[in-house]
């Protein structure tokens, strides 16, 4: 037998070796329905990892924000309870008849952080200046807006107040009616002092 | 014919190309048509589609390779060597002529029959099926050269004398 007959036999064999076409297609739909299967997988496994992802985020954020609340809420009671206790502290000024008056404006409340610094220096300067003739005033606009209006304008101070886009402050009002502004963020220059010269100026 | 035909009729081509290359490896059509089932899965898996050839087969051939092993460890005597008996009788022989090449082919390994098929069957040179099995081009011709006389001396019978009744 020679070797190209071999191998035409060899071939003739492979050849006539077949796979019905229903059963061709059969292969071929499987394997596109794994195909898709496949590709799905990745995208759920993708969305899962950016869920997984954003849920951790998420979680971050609101355990740091629910942090930094109980951590405003402790310093905004610790306030109104210092608040709360001096209420009935009457300053030797108010008693000798004070002349001049130390009003602190607050625009928002305790939760503003800028608003709580002033709240929390008008206090300690009620306890250092307990001495000197100041009749001490705070005036909270966001809680009780009329009777803080009403306040500003038996001070001389609404139109001050209403001109400024920024209402927080604390200010000194002289038995003349100068009313000075104190700059509470200098630390060259503290309040007590700043207190101190307009008193003697005004002397 | 839309170009979806177009491609499925070529994914029908390489498949049965590729039904005929496990036929070569397993020598067994159940066997044959799974492990080009379980390569079409992968590929598809993989690829998303059936396009390159040397591609298929090589997944194939990878499977086969696997589940051999696999066989090999469990029982190592299950796959037919090239030193099988030849089951057929002389008379038989002497009858037919020639032995049939489904038994023929059965008898040899399937490494000479997996070279026999790239060779005769897809055309591939000695060179092409090297790459393809990384096996070296030496190894791959002596591979053929011995299946090819193996075939031939299968085939090469001794008549029966005449003169003997």
């Amino acid at each position: 037998m020679s070797s190209d007959s071999a191998e035409s036999e060899i071939r003739q064999y492979y050849e006539e070796a077949t796979i019905p076409d229903a059963r061709l297609d059969a292969m071929l739909d499987h394997g596109r329905t794994a195909a898709a299967v496949s590709r799905w997988k990745r995208v759920a496994g993708i969305a899962a990892v950016a869920a997984t992802f954003a849920f951790v985020a998420c979680g971050y954020l609101w355990i740091r924000l629910n942090q930094s609340d109980q951590a405003l809420k402790l310093a905004n009671s610790e306030l109104q309870r210092t608040l709360e206790q001096d209420q009935d502290f009457v300053p030797a000024s108010t008693q000798q008849g004070a002349e001049f008056q130390l009003v602190a404006v607050r625009q928002h409340g305790d939760r503003c952080p800028v608003c709580r610094a002033a709240g929390e220096k008008f206090v300690s300067l009620r306890d250092e200046l307990s001495d000197a003739p100041i009749d001490f005033t705070l005036v909270n606009l966001r809680d009780a807006p009329e009777e803080a209006k009403s306040t500003l304008e038996q001070f001389d101070m609404g139109s001050l107040v209403d001109s400024r886009r920024h209402k927080t402050l604390i200010a000194l009002r002289s038995p003349s009616g100068v009313i000075t502004e104190l700059d509470v963020t200098d630390p060259s220059s503290p309040v007590r002092e700043q207190v101190a010269r307009i008193i003697e100026a005004e002397k | 014919m839309s170009s979806d035909e177009q491609q499925r009729s070529t994914e029908q081509l390489l498949l049965l190309a590729g039904y005929r290359y496990a036929l070569s490896l397993v020598h067994n059509e159940h066997d044959a048509e799974d492990l080009v089932q379980q390569a079409c899965l992968k590929v598809f898996r993989a690829k998303g589609c059936l396009e390159n050839k040397h591609h298929f087969l090589k997944a194939i051939r990878n499977l086969f390779y696997d589940r051999w092993r696999g066989r090999k460890r469990a029982s190592p005597t299950q796959l037919p060597d090239g030193g099988l008996e030849d089951p057929t009788p002389n008379q038989e022989r002497t009858v037919t002529g020639k032995l049939d090449l489904k038994t023929v082919l059965e008898s040899i390994s399937h490494e000479h029959r997996e070279v026999l098929y790239l060779n005769c069957v897809e055309g591939f040179s000695a060179e092409e099926i090297s790459q393809m099995t990384g096996v070296p081009k030496g190894t791959v011709l002596s591979q053929l050269s011995r299946a090819k006389n193996k075939i031939r001396s299968r085939y090469e019978y001794e008549p029966y004398p005449e003169n003997i009744h």
